[in-house]
């Protein structure tokens, strides 16, 4: 986060003044729901992008007629990489940030924004090299199958077939046990593969659909709550005339609608980010309403930095902690969206909401609904239980 | 403060076209034909392949896989592609492709080869087929194998399940349908006679009793003709699929024809026009009406075979999965399974034509006591408790009760209303697993129009207890942390601590000064969930089978009723804006601080 009471520089000064955004984190670092919460959300977003490693059929390591071969790197997509990079990349930022730190201090420059930079450009490079040099293996291998030939295979944890067959079926429906440590559904496929792949869903469809709708109400509520004026009172209206647009009802249309051809994953996403913008808007513009008065941007603006540079480096990195909030619930709720459009029946990607429906089919079968409903539950539990911490982080009333 | 009024009344119009115009357009902009949507939906499938493959494992069950079916119009199109003009030949090919769900392209030598080959296979699998079916075991299997290798693998399958009634239904519908048409056109007539005659001779005929009525027969005659005959069945093939596919919809699209608009999500639950269509999607199905039969009473009184096995070939025949109770498969098939074609009354039909061509707004206006009874009583029971939580987790902040209650209350909030609706609806209905305690379906039971007053009563409440507690137990987070927040605000205010300073009693100060104004927000909250009332919960209202307005408006999203559909954003916008502003100035009038200018 920049510096709020702009750049001091020197390494002479030994306590250098704390930025906003390292307030906010002290103040959540002292809360320890929210580390938890934030260490839940970030080891299930480690699981859903690792998801081949822990359940699936091909093997990390097999070696057959003495010729040894790692299959599942080469059968891992171009995403599923970048995804993994993405994640190293954002886990190891406050390293990065602390290593950068002397050289921004000489600099006079915020560590965590170089860092993010950096950590960016880093990402974008190795994903542009993956999707440029590599081509992910297509064919599938029947590596399960042919378990027997192998000298020695390691397969992920949980070794059971991605895309259950016919052979799945004779065990469809199993309780708990050491192969299926959750369980199989009614159509034989293991329920910890179904839930790993659904938290990728689930995760798309947050922080997606999220990302946009924040993307639009920043924009457009530092524009609003900026200008003013007539500029305000255009974008009130617009905010207000989708504050109303029926979010669900729309998501039902346009599957309905759309043809086969374009996944509907991302129909639900698009349709959600761009209909929910209006909180994010509203919160960024009473931000920058007040912003706007303070004593920092109105210097700012006497030494004449141009107004782009003005809400981009000052105004608007101030007014982003109340987003952060809304985002956090943001993603609790797009995700039960997402339940409510599967339990509709709309939607057929792999997804929780999918999964709780067929549970529920099967009210027996416990330990599928169980598990679909455990996995959701947990997932909005921590996000809201997060967004509370923060919105209390942030609360300067409450730092008495 | 009246010019205040008046300009956000002015700004309502703009607002309120806007939220229309851009629904609307949305709506339309989606990418997809909406038409072609329908009948993919109705079919289940969505990639080419298995569309191709359903509408094979459908021609066979309609014997229309025979070759000779195809004989008089296949033909002609082979001889055109050997036709100098490569337009023709381009335009048989076409035809051919349409007609045979295959991609052979132009060459001819390729279509012919595949001409031959079914019409000699078929000559050749016509008694193998038969001996398929045979009750001789080894024949049967000696049959199939032969059938593989002539018609390859799926065909030696399919030939091994007893042959369909369907050849002779379908001769025998069409001979019916030709005899009727005349007879439809005679009631048209203005002489009484001859009208009351061929209303006599149509009822003869098919058994139906839709009297004089021309549109009703029409209607029917109709139906029948567009999805069963063979002229329609070839142009475009692919819309027949659709109509045994998605026999529900693509019925209801017929009726539209009929009746004007779409009209089954209209519907009641329990309405007879509905059974009177799942009677239709039945027949249409194709069920083997006498096997179904005797496996009932197969499972009532076994004779030969045992329960175990008849519920099996019940299971298999019907496709549906009631249970070993004789009973239940006794009144479904009392229900649903009619054995004669469209023997629905005709009250059924009246209510569809009826309801298709509603006004949406009664429509709407027709669904609202329901939603609003539900929500108004969940509404107060959100803001008896949560508040009194919210206050007591202000005043005894950072105590156990106030990181407890929060804890618990976000913790229901997490929950997902579909795993606790489909839980209660499992564990603790008449009829589940669990404990009978409650009934369901719907706001009321059987007959509660003759009720007394305390039992109506006692039966809604019974009704509805499920319901809210699923509408409810969400609610509470957000007004008990806006209430604590409230309250909280208050605490560090002046005046209370000029109040304390003054040396008052704790409990006065909390009571008497910080309390009552920390309920000022409350006022906002309240006014804007008024219209939310009237929304509706789609996942409550579908699971307890409410018929709402959210099982309406998402009923008409699926249907892509866009009147309905607009007429709620419409209805829905204006009320939400309307009560902003009455928040708004009631918030004015109980705060004197707060001015508008």
């Amino acid at each position: 986060m920049n510096s709020a009471a702009g750049a001091t520089t020197g390494p002479a000064l030994a306590a250098r003044p704390r930025s906003y955004g390292s307030i906010v984190w002290g103040q959540l670092r002292k809360r320890r729901a929210a580390m938890v919460s934030l260490a839940v959300v970030l080891a299930l977003a480690l699981a859903a992008i690792v998801a081949p490693l822990i359940v699936g059929d091909v093997p990390i390591r097999w070696v057959e007629a003495g010729c040894a071969s790692w299959p599942l790197f080469h059968y891992l997509s171009n995403a599923e990489y970048s995804a993994m990079a993405a994640f190293i990349l954002g886990v190891t930022l406050p390293l990065t940030s602390r290593l950068l730190r002397p050289w921004a201090d000489r600099r006079g420059k915020s560590a965590m924004v170089r860092a993010l930079g950096l950590g960016f450009a880093l990402w974008a490079a190795v994903t542009a090299a993956l999707f440029l040099v590599r081509t992910p293996e297509q064919r599938y291998g029947f590596f399960l199958e042919r378990r027997a030939q192998a000298e020695s295979a390691w397969f992920p944890l949980i070794a059971t077939s991605r895309n259950p067959g016919y052979e799945e079926l004779a065990h469809r429906n199993q309780a708990p046990s050491w192969q299926h440590p959750l369980g199989t559904d009614r159509l034989g496929a293991d329920v910890v593969l179904r839930i790993l792949y659904g938290a990728r869903t689930a995760m798309t469809i947050g922080f997606v659909a999220v990302g946009i709708g924040s993307a639009i109400g920043i924009t457009l509520g530092s524009m609003s709550g900026y200008f003013g004026r007539r500029i305000d009172l255009v974008l009130m209206r617009l905010a207000e005339i989708f504050m109303f647009i029926p979010t669900l009802i729309l998501i039902i249309i346009i599957l309905t609608v759309m043809p086969s051809s374009l996944p509907p994953l991302w129909a639900v996403v698009g349709v959600i980010g761009v209909t929910g913008w209006t909180g994010s808007y509203r919160l960024m513009r009473a931000e920058l309403l007040r912003i706007r008065g303070e004593d920092y941007l109105i210097a700012a603006r006497a030494l004449g930095i141009p107004t782009w540079r003005l809400l981009l480096r000052h105004a608007i990195p101030n007014g982003l902690a109340p987003i952060l909030v809304g985002a956090t619930f943001g993603i609790a709720g797009a995700i039960f969206l997402e339940v409510t459009v599967a339990f509709l029946g709309i939607v057929n990607t792999p997804s929780w909401g999918e999964l709780l429906n067929d549970g529920r089919q099967n009210p027996a079968a416990f330990w599928v609904w169980g598990a679909a409903g455990t996995a959701i539950f947990v997932t909005v539990f921590v996000y809201n239980v997060l967004g509370e911490a923060i919105r209390d982080a942030i609360d300067p009333r409450l730092k008495i | 403060m009246k010019t205040y009024i008046v300009k956000r009344l002015l700004l309502m119009v703009p607002t309120l076209i806007g939220m229309t115009f851009l629904t609307y357009a949305i709506v339309r902009l989606a990418p997809g034909d909406p038409i072609e949507a329908m009948i993919r939906n109705q079919s289940g499938n969505i990639d080419p392949k298995a569309m191709r493959e359903s509408a094979d494992r459908i021609r066979d069950r309609l014997g229309l896989n025979d070759v000779n079916f195809w004989g008089p119009d296949v033909e002609p199109h082979l001889k055109a592609l050997s036709s100098g003009n490569p337009a023709i030949r381009a335009r048989a090919a076409a035809d051919l492709e349409r007609l045979t769900g295959l991609d052979i392209n132009q060459s001819r030598e390729a279509w012919e080869a595949w001409w031959n080959l079914r019409t000699k296979a078929a000559a050749e699998a016509a008694p193998l087929i038969e001996q398929a079916a045979s009750p001789d075991a080894a024949g049967r299997a000696e049959a199939e194998i032969a059938l593989e290798g002539l018609l390859g693998k799926e065909a030696g399958e399919q030939a091994g399940a007893p042959p369909g009634p369907w050849d002779a239904r379908l001769k025998r519908l069409q001979d019916l349908l030709r005899e009727a048409e005349p007879l439809i056109w005679q009631l048209r007539s203005p002489e009484e006679a001859d009208r009351a005659k061929a209303a006599e001779d149509l009822a003869r005929l098919t058994g139906l009793d839709f009297a004089e009525d021309p549109v009703a027969w029409r209607a029917w005659w109709d139906i029948n003709r567009y999805t069963f005959t063979r002229d329609h069945l070839i142009d475009p093939l692919e819309k027949v699929i659709n109509v045994f596919y998605g026999y529900g919809r693509w019925t209801v699209h017929l009726f539209e024809g009929n009746f004007g608009e779409s009209i089954v999500y209209r519907m009641p639950k329990d309405s007879p026009a509905v059974g009177y269509l799942s009677r239709i999607q039945n027949w249409m199905w194709g069920m083997d009406v006498p096997a179904v039969e005797k496996a009932l009473a197969d499972l009532e009184s076994p004779q030969g075979k045992t329960r175990t096995e008849a519920l099996a070939d019940l299971e298999g025949l019907t496709k549906q999965h009631l249970g070993p109770d004789a009973d239940a498969w006794k009144s479904w098939w009392t229900q649903y399974g009619q054995t004669k074609p469209f023997a629905g009354s005709w009250k059924g039909l009246d209510e569809l034509r009826a309801n298709g061509s509603k006004n949406p707004f009664w429509i709407i206006l027709d669904r609202i006591p329901v939603t609003f009874t539900l929500n108004v009583i969940a509404e107060i029971l959100v803001f008896a408790v949560a508040i009194p939580a919210g206050l007591a987790a202000a005043r005894y902040r950072g105590k156990w009760f106030d990181v407890g209650s929060s804890y618990v209350l976000l913790g229901l909030w997490s929950i997902p209303v579909v795993l606790a609706g489909s839980l209660v609806l499992t564990f603790l209905v008449v009829g589940g697993k669990g404990l009978w305690w409650f009934p369901v379906g719907g706001l009321h039971g059987e007959n509660y129009q003759t009720f007394g007053w305390w039992p109506y009563l006692k039966d809604l409440l019974l009704h509805a207890t499920l319901p809210v507690a699923c509408l409810v137990y969400g609610g509470f987070a957000y007004l008990a942390k806006l209430g604590r927040a409230s309250l909280l605000e208050n605490l560090r205010a002046d005046y209370v601590r000029t109040a304390r300073a003054k040396g008052l009693s704790e409990r006065r100060v909390v009571y008497h000064h910080a309390f009552r104004n920390s309920l000022l927000p409350m006022i906002t909250v309240t006014i804007l969930s008024l219209p939310g009332l009237l929304g509706g919960s789609v996942v409550v209202e579908t699971i307890f089978s409410i018929q709402g307005t959210g099982i309406l408006f998402v009923g008409a999203a699926q249907a892509y009723d866009l009147s309905v559909i607009m007429s709620g954003v419409l209805l829905y916008g204006s009320l939400t804006l309307l009560f902003l502003l009455v928040g708004d100035v009631m918030y004015a009038w109980a705060d004197p601080r707060v001015r508008y200018e």
